[in-house]
């Protein structure tokens, strides 16, 4: 039987301080997030984080891409704190209008005893030669909890709404 | 032209003990593409080489962009006796593409992002086994610690039409 089923999905329709997807059932393998986002305030490129069941401690992570002109290739360890994760790069206000960035984060064994880790993998593109942070980024997670993930928030890192037509969909996948 | 349902579960392995290796074999034919996925639980430690059909010989290629946090770099090779070889310490997680799977007009290439937070950092890897035959088994090898129990290997078909 055919897998990678939608769960949720949310859809602005005016900007908000998050998304969030709560009471996600546990009967799946893996959960995989696709979403586009804008932040409603800003500078050029901002980064959004997530966190897990409400927590706000015990992640890490570590990513390599290219963020420009600015930085160009660069590796960080623990962007944006250890409260929350990376969960993406996202345009804002001040970015050329109707652009978004586009993030897919894979959550593997997320109702496991064991800590949860996600791959990420995130764009932010240039629409002009104005605009100075642009973003191309890959990250790896890890959540050091055990318990099961019920519920996934993503907003701002810098406390910033999320625009209007940000979406998100949360996808299911089983192994068996 | 409706479509079909397809990103179907073709085998999970799922480990009660630690081992070196993990085999699946007589992979159907059956489908466009695979997905590969490894989880590992905390503590597992070590890189892992995936060889296709039983090949241990140096007729893999690959190249890889990496970052550890602190710094990042590419490195290419050509002459591999592996698809893809992680790098080492704790909880690997990782997802294949390989695409034409099936397919005995080109060489098979696979698409890997991997990554451990808290040491080794993140990567892509692109890598080509240099040979036209179908992909009827993949191996998992890690000559390391081996993988931990609890570690979750799930291979799942997608099918284009």
């Amino acid at each position: 039987m055919a897998t990678f089923t939608k769960i949720a999905a949310v859809s602005l329709s005016s900007s908000a301080a998050s998304m969030s997807f709560s009471s996600i059932p546990q009967t799946y393998t893996d959960l995989v997030i696709k979403w586009t986002g804008r932040l409603a305030a800003g500078g050029a490129v901002e980064n959004c984080h997530l966190t897990f069941n409400g927590n706000t401690s015990s992640y890490s992570s570590r990513d390599v891409g290219y963020v420009g002109p600015d930085y160009g290739v660069r590796s960080l360890t623990n962007q944006g704190g250890t409260n929350d994760v990376f969960a993406g790069y996202v345009p804002t206000s001040g970015h050329t209008a109707s652009v978004f960035g586009s993030t897919d984060i894979y959550i593997p064994n997320y109702t496991s005893a064991n800590y949860k880790s996600l791959i990420v993998d995130t764009i932010s593109t240039p629409n002009s030669a104005a605009i100075l942070d642009f973003g191309l980024l890959m990250s790896v997670g890890l959540w050091s909890n055990t318990s099961a993930i019920t519920s996934i928030t993503i907003s701002s890192e810098t406390g910033y709404s999320l625009a209007a037509y940000s979406t998100a969909t949360l996808y299911g996948i089983k192994n068996s | 032209m409706a479509a079909g349902t397809t990103y179907e579960p073709i085998a999970t392995n799922t480990l009660s003990s630690a081992t070196a290796s993990v085999t699946f074999s007589s992979i159907p034919s059956t489908y466009t593409d695979l997905v590969l996925t490894v989880a590992g639980p905390s503590g597992d430690t070590g890189g892992y080489a995936i060889r296709l059909n039983g090949d241990s010989g140096n007729n893999y290629g690959r190249i890889y962009l990496y970052g550890d946090g602190g710094s990042a770099l590419s490195n290419v090779s050509t002459s591999q006796n592996s698809l893809y070889h992680g790098g080492d310490t704790a909880l690997k997680t990782s997802i294949h593409n390989l695409m034409g799977y099936s397919n005995t007009s080109f060489y098979k290439s696979m698409i890997s992002r991997t990554g451990a937070a808290t040491a080794y950092g993140t990567a892509a890897f692109l890598g080509t086994w240099r040979n036209t035959a179908a992909v009827t088994s993949l191996e998992f090898s890690n000559g390391g610690s081996g993988f931990s129990a609890g570690c979750v290997f799930s291979i799942y078909g997608i099918k284009a039409a």
